[in-house]
């Protein structure tokens, strides 16, 4: 096989796609209502020109990522803690489980209420919702660690920092990953439903415009700079996992069938 | 420490030699849950003389692990002492422990793996990486320093943490049933490197096995253990010249008689 070929693969789906979607708006539907490849396309371009667009882009992408990595540190030092107080973590788990429990959507106007209507809010109401899925994350990876590893590096002579840092940190490392990728979906959807409820900028306000305008071409936009922000992150991500995993067996049966 | 071994009367083994362990009517009772307790260990007495190499043999669930994970300090004994030259009351870092479950490190390739022990203990870059190259190659591993534990065999796993268990000539060497899970071939060519690397080290090894032709040709001193609760059925001394191998051992003299001695306190009179 040759070095084109894995490329052409990866993208004929989209191809076929974004094609079938073009013709159907040419000769079967109404493009109003569910947009035009060609059209959309055309529309992003003008915008990126335009320029505005690039300054809701930027508020949303600061919302996500001090959300995301102020909810991950947070969320993963305390279940990294109670990872290894298990009767501290008898008492703060039920609190824990209840508060994750809360639907997001249903206290985030009591957020924007509390931190007002700009970025703070949005960077909340993000946190509340990675901070569970790193906790969880760590919480378990830490409960699940072999006790061996831990003795053995103990009985080497390794202090507390030693044990954390060679053997705790490796050892929990999947599931630190696991948690981080999961999170850059819900961080999106946290910053999204914070400017869709009230906001001044950033491109969940620039798509509930669009939509209150009528604007297919806008909310397709909106939606496509989201996308390419949750890929760029989540490769980013994976890359990092992909050094960092090296040691993990390869994963995956299914390929080799059941 | 001092205080608390001088406080017990009539203690002279406090400055026993650096190698030796006593153990002093030791019992371990585990909790399983609120409601019920697992005696794990009866009235255990022991004295190993220092540089010996020392059998546990018994059934499943006689208490071996649980005796050598008292000796590496990561168990506490519910009553007695555990003495390695000073009593062991904290992780024991006098000893190597090669665990019964998973032995390497899975997210260090070999060599981090080798030379993880030295770094703790501080030894430069350059020195470490010489040592653990040398354990690397007494254990037939060249050539695979670079590979991460699930790039070896279990055989390789094994031979691995030997090479890390003794890289840093600790004078105990405990090791829980090591070459259980391997097939025969690799146990033989085991067996017979651990024989010739202890000839040379020489230190106290601790050895856990179920098997008894191994337990006689490795060892100087064979602890038979008897289960629910583990007791020791009895200590056997192992007379038999070295150097000796499981396939030799068989045609020593004095070997036929030993062998269904143990067979006997394993097994009862019904096993012959
Ligand atoms: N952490 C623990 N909690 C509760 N019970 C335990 C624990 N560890 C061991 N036991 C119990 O103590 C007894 C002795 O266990 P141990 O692991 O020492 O046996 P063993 O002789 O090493 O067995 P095997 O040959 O199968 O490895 C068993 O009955 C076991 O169920
Ligand atoms: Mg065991």
């Amino acid at each position: 096989m040759n070095r084109v070929t894995p490329i052409i693969q990866a993208l004929l789906p989209a191809v076929v796609i974004i094609g079938a979607w073009e013709l159907g708006a040419m000769f079967a539907f109404d493009p109003r209502f569910v947009g035009q490849p060609s059209q959309i396309l055309s529309y992003l371009v003008a915008e990126l020109r335009r320029g505005a667009i690039w300054a809701d882009a930027a508020i949303t992408f600061w919302e996500i990522m001090l959300g995301y990595v102020l909810g991950a540190l947070s969320g993963g030092a305390v279940g990294f803690v109670l990872g290894f107080r298990p009767r501290l973590a008898r008492i703060v788990e039920p609190y824990i489980l209840i508060f994750s429990a809360i639907p997001k959507i249903a206290i985030a106007p009591i957020i924007i209420i509390a931190l007002g209507i700009g970025i703070q809010s949005k960077v909340a109401i993000v946190i509340s919702m990675v901070f569970f899925l790193m906790f969880y994350a760590v919480y378990s990876g830490v409960k699940q660690i072999e006790p061996d590893f831990i003795h053995q590096a103990r009985i080497m002579g390794a202090n507390r920092a030693e044990v954390i840092g060679y053997i705790v940190i490796p050892a929990i490392a999947p599931n630190i990953f696991d948690g981080l990728k999961t999170s850059i979906i819900f961080a999106v959807i946290g910053a999204l439903i914070g400017e869709f409820i009230a906001a001044r900028a950033g491109l969940g306000y620039y798509i509930l415009n669009a939509s209150g305008a009528f604007n297919i071409n806008g909310i397709w936009v909106g939606v496509i700079l989201i996308v390419a922000l949750v890929f760029v992150l989540t490769t980013t991500i994976g890359i990092v996992e992909r050094r960092v995993l090296r040691w993990l067996p390869e994963m995956g049966a299914g390929g080799n069938g059941i | 420490m001092q205080i608390v071994a001088s406080m017990r009367p009539g203690d002279a083994a406090v400055h026993a030699p650096r190698g030796s362990i006593q153990i002093e009517n030791v019992n371990k009772t585990y909790r399983e849950n609120a409601a019920s307790l697992v005696v794990a260990l009866e009235g255990i007495n022991l004295d190993l003389p220092a540089n010996s190499f020392v059998s546990l043999l018994g059934p499943s669930g006689c208490g071996k692990s649980t005796l050598l994970k008292l000796i590496a300090g990561i168990e506490k004994p519910s009553s007695g002492v555990v003495r390695c030259t000073e009593v062991v009351d904290r992780v024991n870092t006098g000893v190597a422990y090669v665990p019964q479950g998973r032995g390497l490190f899975p997210w260090m390739t070999l060599l981090a793996n080798v030379e993880f022990p030295l770094k703790i203990a501080g030894v430069a870059p350059a020195e470490r990486r010489r040592r653990a190259l040398e354990w690397i190659a007494k254990v037939n591993l060249s050539g695979f320093e670079q590979n991460f534990p699930r790039q070896l065999s279990g055989g390789m796993e094994k031979r691995g943490s030997l090479a890390r268990a003794l890289v840093t000539d600790k004078p105990i060497l405990l090791m829980d049933e090591p070459f259980g899970p391997l097939d025969a071939h690799t146990r033989l060519s085991l067996q017979q490197q651990l024989t010739q690397l202890w000839e040379d080290v020489k230190n106290t090894v601790v050895f856990v096995t179920h098997d008894v032709i191994e337990a006689i040709a490795l060892s100087d001193i064979i602890i038979v253990m008897s289960p629910r609760p583990g007791r020791i059925a009895d200590v056997v001394k192992v007379a038999l010249p070295r150097p000796r191998n499981v396939l030799s051992v068989p045609d020593c003299d004095g070997f036929v008689e030993l062998h269904a001695h143990l067979q006997r306190l394993l097994f009862g009179e019904h096993a012959l």
